[in-house]
This record gives structure tokens, sequence and C-alpha cells, in this order.
């Protein structure tokens, strides 16, 4: 609320108007009546200044004001505001495609403060025509938005979710879409009741769908290219009257610090102790511990078994370890006799294994063992095992002193990341702080100033390659301040930042240097310019009579006879086209010829013999239905574009000077 | 400034000073709390008034979308009444033109735009109107009248959509050389649907054009 406000408010109330007559009153009351009543009045007066004054101190004190429209001021900070949103939906639509190189800034600027205006002439307008919604129809909207929903249905769970995420109240979302919905009114009831009359229509189907009876005949460029020559006198003439064109463009050369993990870790030398931990921390890397090949025969019993069970399996393990001693096959029992489901088919074979592997009781078994040794029986969890030790694999791998080599690389390499890191955000300072050198940066970080060859604005070799670079480097504040660049950061581990060394103004090219290009852009012109008076000269002899078949078969030429064809017939140069339609409509069945220039430099003769109107019968009753719905519909929201155009045509806008 | 003996006297000239102006203070606070609260109900039937055109402008929307011709007029003639002079009454004029239009009734299209025009708030919604209205009448035949309005109507905003109707009158009249005339400064005045309008401007043939055309 503005300072009037509480003005008006004064007024109302029948006190007085200005704040300066409000307080020498107050002043007046205080000084003549003293007792309780009188606090009472002050107090009671002093309540809504007091509120109503907050607002004031609170409100963007000091911000610059970019647009005004009607009195209604759009700020810097709402620009900014309004340019980031724009930034960040541009990322979200384009995702891998977003190329902030590419985006020219101050166009962008000056689209979001346009959009802000228009946002403004249209709030103005729905004020005025006192247009707002009911808060059921912003509910509706609100239950209507599918983030909100869960199985097609509103869920305030995930409402609540979703507005605490994006930092917004329920006051702050209704505030907006009532805001949104409100300035869609007039919008909405423009385009709801837009319509096409009949005729207009059936005129709009004529000209759409028509068609034309053409042939084409193609004369090429490369038949006309080499009989060119050029003279020298022509060359200079036109170097002399196009030197705008044959200038070697403004180019700088940069001094330029680059930070990546080899460049921070460059002078990391490890002490022996550090590389000892780094050994004995990522052992498994370097030493494979000794692995032994067990098979064994598995005889079911449960931990909880009495002694009697235990007794009987027993009695069989030692009489099965007795048939083995006398030259039972282990397999073969295994087979028959474990209980152990995997192993039983491979004969008992568990393979190998590391120790700490299997149940303690086991392992420290099958670890006491000799190669080819039998055990007695072994009882665990899982019941009574007879274990045949069948191979031992001794442990192997680098002791510290083979593993240097490889224990320095990985040393250095997760320094060096761990350094990038550090550095990087020191970088960012260290550029900064020292706006006029780059070498003060380089002495801190420990890396070199480089030098880079000559950068154009669009064209550059090394680091000049970078489209950032470029931007950087023909920034203001690079270019004209002569300061650092900001850290330009060509990839999440490779960071640069630029300064100009040495600055060449653009300048014009000697004849010499642009001879060659010169002659070859003459020649195109000289061999376009043949070529069409050719297909010039074909045309006037086919409007005299002579006929288009001679060239069905021509060696050089090629006649294409596509026949009855609309605008948008596939397979038809859009200017080949183009022309067919822009042509007069033939007579007497006399057909009528045009020639025309490619781009490509092929000159073509159009040759258009009939042409048939649009007609609604052309077109099935659905897609005619479509057709009129969105002529209407472009009709409607042309007019609404007018309207906008109208409102700011009638609104005083104020715009500021651009703001970077 | 009066110095006070004591509590007594203090007391009595606050009596003295209230009996003065008393009565004016409490005048003034009733006065301005009734303006006060006066003006928000009066806001407050403003917004209630407005939120009840749009939904029923919306029931109207839907009613033509469905065709129930006859409720769809009730609803709009119902919104005229009620809306006089305000944006709902244009919008449902606009439908009923609309719905007009839809059924092949040219003539009560253009009196719902002629009270569109008569009872606009405001000059952007007016503009729309008389374009509208331009072009049933061009549809019908009534070329002077359109032809007035187009006149009567120049407005720089719309200015090239008026240029086109122009064109499209004198073409229906039978004069393209002065249609070509009125489709190019269209061109000139930069109408939003270009495309058609090349089409039409192209249509017209071989008046003024010249022979070859050298597109590099």
């Amino acid at each position: 609320m503005k300072k009037y406000d509480a003005e008006v408010l004064a007024r109302d109330l029948g006190f007085f108007c200005y704040d300066g007559t409000v307080k020498l009153m107050l002043q007046e009351i205080r000084d003549r009546a003293q007792g309780v009543i009188a606090w009472v009045i002050v107090v009671l007066i002093s309540v809504p200044f007091a509120l109503w004054g907050i607002q004031d101190y609170l409100g963007g004190g000091g911000d610059q004001v970019v647009a005004d429209v009607d009195g209604s001021e759009i700020t810097q900070q709402q620009l900014d505001t309004a340019v980031q949103n724009y930034r960040i939906s541009l990322r979200r639509q384009l995702g891998a495609n977003y190329r902030p190189d590419l985006i020219n800034n101050e166009q962008m600027r000056e689209d979001v403060l346009n959009r802000l205006i228009q946002q403004r002439l249209v709030n103005e307008q729905k004020q005025h025509l006192k247009l707002s919604v009911g808060d059921e129809a912003i509910k509706q909207q609100i239950r209507m938005i599918p983030a909100f929903q869960r199985n097609g249905k509103f869920d305030r769970q995930s409402f609540d979710q979703l507005l605490a995420q994006q930092g917004q109240t329920e006051a702050t979302l209704v505030q907006s879409i009532r805001f949104e919905l409100e300035s869609k009114i007039v919008s909405n009831a423009v385009q709801a009741t837009g319509f096409i009359t009949d005729s207009a229509f059936d005129e709009q189907i004529r000209l759409r769908l028509q068609k034309r009876d053409l042939r084409y005949l193609t004369l090429p460029y490369s038949l006309f290219e080499d009989q060119q020559t050029i003279t020298e006198e022509a060359v200079s003439d036109w170097y002399e009257s196009h030197q705008q064109d044959y200038v070697e463009p403004e180019k700088v050369r940069l001094a330029y610090i680059e930070l990546t993990p080899a460049a921070a870790g460059a002078a990391i030398e490890p002490f022996d102790e550090e590389l000892r931990t780094l050994y004995e921390e990522t052992k498994e890397q370097y030493v494979t511990k000794e692995q032994r090949r067990a098979s064994h025969i598995l005889l079911e019993l449960k931990p909880d078994a009495d002694e009697e069970q235990v007794a009987a399996v027993m009695q069989k393990a030692q009489s099965l370890l007795q048939q083995i001693k006398q030259g039972a096959d282990f397999a073969e029992i295994a087979k028959q006799e474990s209980a152990d489901p995997g192993s039983a088919v491979q004969g008992g074979d568990l393979g190998f294994f590391e120790k700490g592997m299997m149940a303690d009781e086991f392992d420290k078994v099958v670890f006491s063992l000799g190669k080819g040794q039998l055990s007695e029986p072994v009882r665990t969890s899982f019941g009574v095992h007879l274990i045949k030790l069948v191979d031992i694999r001794p442990s192997s791998g680098q002791t510290y002193e083979q593993a240097l080599p490889k224990l320095r690389e990985a040393y250095i390499e997760a320094e060096s990341d761990r350094r990038f890191y550090d550095l990087a955000e020191e970088m960012a300072n260290l550029v900064y702080e020292a706006q006029d050198n780059l070498e003060s940066s380089a002495r801190e970080l420990g890396v070199e100033v480089q030098t880079s060859g000559w950068i154009s604005r669009n064209q550059g070799e090394g680091i000049g390659e970078q489209a950032a670079v470029r931007a950087a480097a023909f920034s203001d504040d690079v270019l004209q301040q002569g300061n650092n660049s900001e850290i330009i950061e060509l990839a999440a581990d490779h960071l640069l930042a630029v300064r100009i060394i040495d600055h060449q103004d653009a300048q014009p090219r000697s004849l010499e240097s642009v001879h060659d290009e010169v002659v070859e852009q003459l020649k195109q012109q000289a061999a376009r310019k043949q070529a069409l008076a050719a297909a010039q000269k074909l045309a006037d002899e086919f409007a005299a009579g002579k006929s288009v078949d001679e060239y069905a078969a021509h060696d050089d030429y090629i006649l294409k006879s596509p026949g009855y064809s609309t605008r948008t017939t596939a397979g038809i140069d859009r200017q080949i086209l183009q022309t067919a339609f822009t042509m007069p409509k033939p007579k007497n069945d006399m057909p009528l010829f045009r020639a025309i220039s490619l781009p490509s430099g092929d000159a073509v003769v159009v040759a258009v013999y009939g042409v048939q109107e649009g007609e609604l019968s052309d077109l099935d009753k659905n897609s005619l239905q479509a057709l009129r719905e969105a002529a209407s519909r472009t009709q409607a929201q042309d007019d609404y574009s007018d309207m906008l155009a109208q409102l700011k045509d009638q609104a005083d806008i104020k715009i500021s000077k651009p703001q970077p | 400034m009066e110095i006070y003996e004591n509590e007594d006297e203090q007391l009595e000239a606050l009596k003295r000073w209230w009996k003065e102006n008393g009565k004016s203070i409490i005048g003034g606070l009733v006065l301005g709390l009734a303006g006060v609260l006066g003006w928000q109900a009066w806001q407050s039937y403003q917004v209630t008034r407005s939120e009840e055109g749009a939904q029923r402008f919306g029931s109207l929307v839907i009613s033509m979308r469905q065709h129930e011709i006859d409720r769809a007029s009730d609803q709009a003639r119902q919104l005229m009444q009620d809306y006089e002079n305000e944006a709902y009454g244009v919008f449902a004029a606009w439908a009923m033109a609309r719905q007009n239009v839809t059924l092949g009734d040219l003539e009560s299209a253009t009196s719902s735009l002629q009270w569109a025009i008569e009872h606009s708030p405001d000059d952007s919604l007016k503009s729309i109107s008389r374009l509208r209205l331009v072009r049933v009448l061009l549809a019908i035949g009534r070329l002077d009248e359109a032809e007035k309005i187009i006149g009567a109507s120049r407005n720089q905003a719309f200015a090239a959509e008026f240029s086109m109707l122009s064109g499209d009158i004198q073409l229906a009249r039978g004069k393209p050389q002065l249609a070509r005339q009125a489709y190019q400064q269209a061109l000139l005045e930069g109408v939003k649907d270009r495309n058609l309008l090349e089409m039409k401007l192209n249509d017209l043939g071989d008046a003024g054009l010249p022979a070859a055309v050298d597109a590099s």
C-alpha cells in the first residue's frame, strides 16, 4: 500500500491532511492533555499510521525502475528475476541443446521486458474492466494441476510437499493462479467467441487448396561456371567498391591460466610414509590372499540334537572316514552320502576360497590341513563334515616396493583431484582480486601463465576453439575494461581465466590477400547471371510457341513435369512452387513462363499450364471441420494480439535506458 | 500553552475540551467508518458480480460448444441485460454473434455486434467488435456499411487487419487494382496472417507485376 492511502484514510476519518499536520496535531494533544483519556486517544490514532507505514519501509527501497507502464513500475529486480526464470525455463525446454553462448542477452532482456510490460497492460485492462475470478474457480484450477494429483485425483499430501519444495505457500500459489486466470479472461473470451464466415472460409479454401499444373526446366549452374573469365580490372573495381566486405575482424591474443587436476597436482611429491599408508589401506588391490580348495561330505545334524543322535551321526562319519582311508573314492561317497546338495553333485567340491569365508570350525580345519589330507569329523551348525583338502593356492601379489609405481600414480591422482577442488575456489577469488594481471594468481596456484594465438569473435585455435572462451574474451569487462575474465568452466574439471595481452582492430584486407576470393565471387555472379539470361531467353521462346517437350531428353537441362501441385507439394523446390503460385493465371489455355534464379545458382524456367481452385469437396468432413476451427482460432488469436497492440499504443510507457 | 495547577483543573480542562470537540470527533469517526465500510461493501459487491459474470459466461461457452442453441441464446441475452455496458455484456454479445454466424443468420450477427460496439466499456473491446462486424457485413454484401466502419475505426493497432478487409471489399466490388493497393497497404502495416495475405495478393495475378523476378 502506498503512502497516500494513509492520507486518504486520515481524510476519510475526518482528521487532517498531511503527515506533517498529523504529527503537529499529535504533539498538540500530547502537550495539552496529559491525562489517561488523552493517551488513549493518542494511541488509537497512532495505530493505523503505524500499521500503514510499515509497507513503505518494507517495499523495495531504492530499487531502480526500468519501465513505467501507466504508473505501474517494473523494477530492475523484477526484470532480473524474470530473465533468470526465463533462462531456467529455456534450459529445461532445450535440455542438451541449451547453448547460453548463442543467446543474445540484450535481445533476451528486451523480450522479457516487453513481456512484463504486456503483463502490466493486461493487468491494467483487467482492473479497468473489473474482471476477477472466484475462489471456487481457483480451487478447481489447482485440483486440475497434474503435479498435485495422485492416480488422477487431487492429493493433499503431494500438494503440500510440492509447495514446500518450491518454497511457496498456499497463499502465494493462489495469488499467482488468480493473477494468471484473471489475465486470461479477455483472451479466452475473444478466443471462445471467434468465428469465420462461410464466405471468408470458402475463400481461404479456394486459396489454400489451389492447385497449379506446372512443369519446370532447370539449367544447372555447373554448365555456366567454367565459362567465365574475370579481368584484373573487374577484380580491382569490385574490391574498391566493396571494401567494407573485405575486413580482417577484430582480434585479440590472450594470456590465460588453466586449472585441471593434472596442473593442480604437478608438484606433488609423495612421502614414503604416505605411500606405505596407502599400500596398507588398499592392500587388496596389490595382494591376493592364500586360497584353498576343499571337498566335504556333510552329514546332517541339528545344533540342538541330543546325545544319542550325535553319537549316531559321529559313528556314521567315522565309518565313512574308514572307508575312504581304505581306498574308497571321496567324491563317490560325497555324491551318495553328502547332505549338501550344492556340492554333493560335484563330488563334494567347494572350489577355492579365502580364509574367513566358511563357518569358523570348518575354516580352522581347512587351513590347518596339508594338501591331500583328510580331516577327522568336524561339527558345525550345519552338521558333521568330513573334509579333504584338495589344493592350495599360495598368497600372491606385489610387495610394497613392487607396487610403488602404481601407488605413486594412485596417490598423485587422488591428491590432484583433492587439490584441484581446493584450488578451484581459490582461483575464483585470486583472479577476481588481482583484476589487472594473471601472474600473481598463477604463482599462488602454482601454474604457468600461457598465451594463445590470435582469436576473433567467431574463430580461433587452441583455447580459441571454445565459444565460451571467445565470449569471455570479447566481453565488455575483458575487452574494454582490460580486466581478468571470470572463471570459464570448460568442464567440471577444466577451468580457465583469461585476459587480453594484445589487441588488433578490424582492418581492411589487402587486394592481394583477397584476390582469389574476389575472382571466385565474380565468377559465380557472372555464371548466375548468364544462367538466368539463358533461362529468360528460353521462357520468351516458350511463350512465343516453342515446344517445351524438346527439352524432355536434353543432355544438360532437366525437365520435370509434376502436373497439378499444391503450394506445399513435396519434392519440388519451395521457390519454384512459390513462383508458380505468384504467377498470373493462364487464360485461354495459354501457358505462362517465368525464369528465376535459385540460391544454388541454377536457373529455372517455371511454366504454369492451368489453375484448379480449391473446393470444399476436396476435403472430407472432419478435415474441413478441423481446418475451419484452425482458421477461426488463428483469426481470433490475431485479433487478440492486435488488441494488445492497441493497449500498448494507448498506454503511457516509459522505458529507462537498458540495464546490463 | 496553559499550565494547570492540579489534577482537578486538568480534568476540568479536558472535559471542557471534550465538550467543545467531542461531537465533531465522534461524528468524524462515524462518518469515516461508514465511508470505509461502504467502500469495502461496494468493492466486494463488484468482485462478487464479476465472479458471477465469469461463471455465467463460462457456462454460456459450454452451452455453445454443446450446441444447445436455445439455452446459449437465453444465457447470452440474460448476460447482455445484466451486464449492459460491462465486459461480460460484450462477451455475451460476441458469443451471440458467433452462434448467429454458425446458424447462418448473419443479419442477427450484425445486430449482436452493433450492440457490442454500443455497449463497450473499453476501446480495445470496441475494436474487436468492429472488426467482427466488418467481417459479417462483408459476408452479406453490405459493403458500404462495412467500409464506413473501417473508415471510422482507423486505429493503428488494427490498421493492417482493416486494410486487408478493405482489399476484400474492393475485390467483392470487382476492383482488383484497388484490392491490390489495400493488400499492399496491409502488408506494409504488418498484418498478422501474412501467409494468407500473400496468397490473396498473389492470386490477383498480372496487374502491374514485373515479367521476371531475379530471386538472388
